[in-house]
């Protein structure tokens, strides 16, 4: 009976990470077009302000890229 | 300049389709203050993670699960309070020397540019409306120009009656230089 509660815990574990890696993916997805985005507004509009925005997108797309790596390795 | 919501002959400053000579005089934003609402919103997502018997449930203190989670909870809110700030940045409408130009984005798929002549503005009129409005002095403009049904309406500005004369002032000019009759219509006191 104990094993059989391991198991199940083990597997809902599984599952979360599944999930969570999953939502990474897709958040890359989001980072990306947020920086295209960006690219849109910055063209639309310039101003001084255009690099750093540029800058904070790549970072994000970026950070969202290697917190996706991790978790693929680490999970 | 971060969090300005009416500049004046701003400097570096330029948009897509800006004429040779053109100057830009204003530019107008949505009042910072209506930006309080993701904020305080985002400051509540920030500190989500440290009430994290509610998040992590009965994952163990210092797992990798746990680590990853917190980190990835920081970049979305991250990406978050940004997409909200850019929306509010680059959500603009320019008056220039020649011109009267609206920016629209909304979300991450939408984008709309108008743009009219301002010898082509016909009536200028501006309302403030409700309880945060007369408290923040916050309210809309809406310009109405000489081509069919096509009016353009400034959301949420401070000193909506300022914005409203300045814009006036500025067609009466713009009207005069070009020798047309410069009608300055002011409603709404």
């Amino acid at each position: 009976m104990a094993e059989v509660g391991m198991s199940l815990t083990e597997g809902y574990l599984i599952f979360i990470k599944i999930v969570v890696v999953v939502i990474e993916l897709i958040y890359i997805f989001y980072a990306f077009l947020i920086t295209r985005q960006v690219g849109l507004m910055t063209k639309s509009f310039k101003t001084d302000l255009g690099k750093m925005f540029k800058t904070i997108a790549g970072a994000h797309f970026v950070g969202s890229i290697i917190i996706t790596a991790v978790s693929v390795f680490i999970l | 300049m971060f969090i300005s919501s009416i500049i004046k002959n701003p400097k570096c400053a330029s948009y897509e389709g800006k004429d040779k000579g053109e100057k830009i005089l204003y530019i107008f934003r949505r009042s910072f203050i209506t930006n309080i609402f993701w904020i305080l919103f985002t400051l509540v997502l920030l500190v989500v993670p440290f009430s994290s018997s509610y998040l992590y449930g009965d994952i163990e203190t210092g797992s990798g699960l746990k680590i990853i989670v917190t980190l990835f909870w920081y970049l979305f809110v991250v990406g978050y309070a940004f997409r909200k700030y850019l929306n509010w940045y680059f959500n603009l409408y320019i008056i220039s020397t020649k011109k009267i130009v609206d920016i629209d984005f909304h979300g991450l798929l939408y984008k709309n540019i108008s743009e009219a002549p301002v010898d082509n503005i016909e009536d200028v009129t501006s309302t403030v409306k409700g309880a945060f409005g007369m408290i923040f002095n916050i309210g809309d403009v809406f310009i109405q120009t000489a081509a069919e049904q096509r009016e353009f309406d400034f959301h949420l500005l401070d000193n909506p009656s300022k914005v409203r004369d300045l814009v006036a002032d500025l067609v009466a000019d713009a009207k005069k230089r070009h020798g047309l009759s410069g009608k300055k219509d002011h409603k709404n006191g």
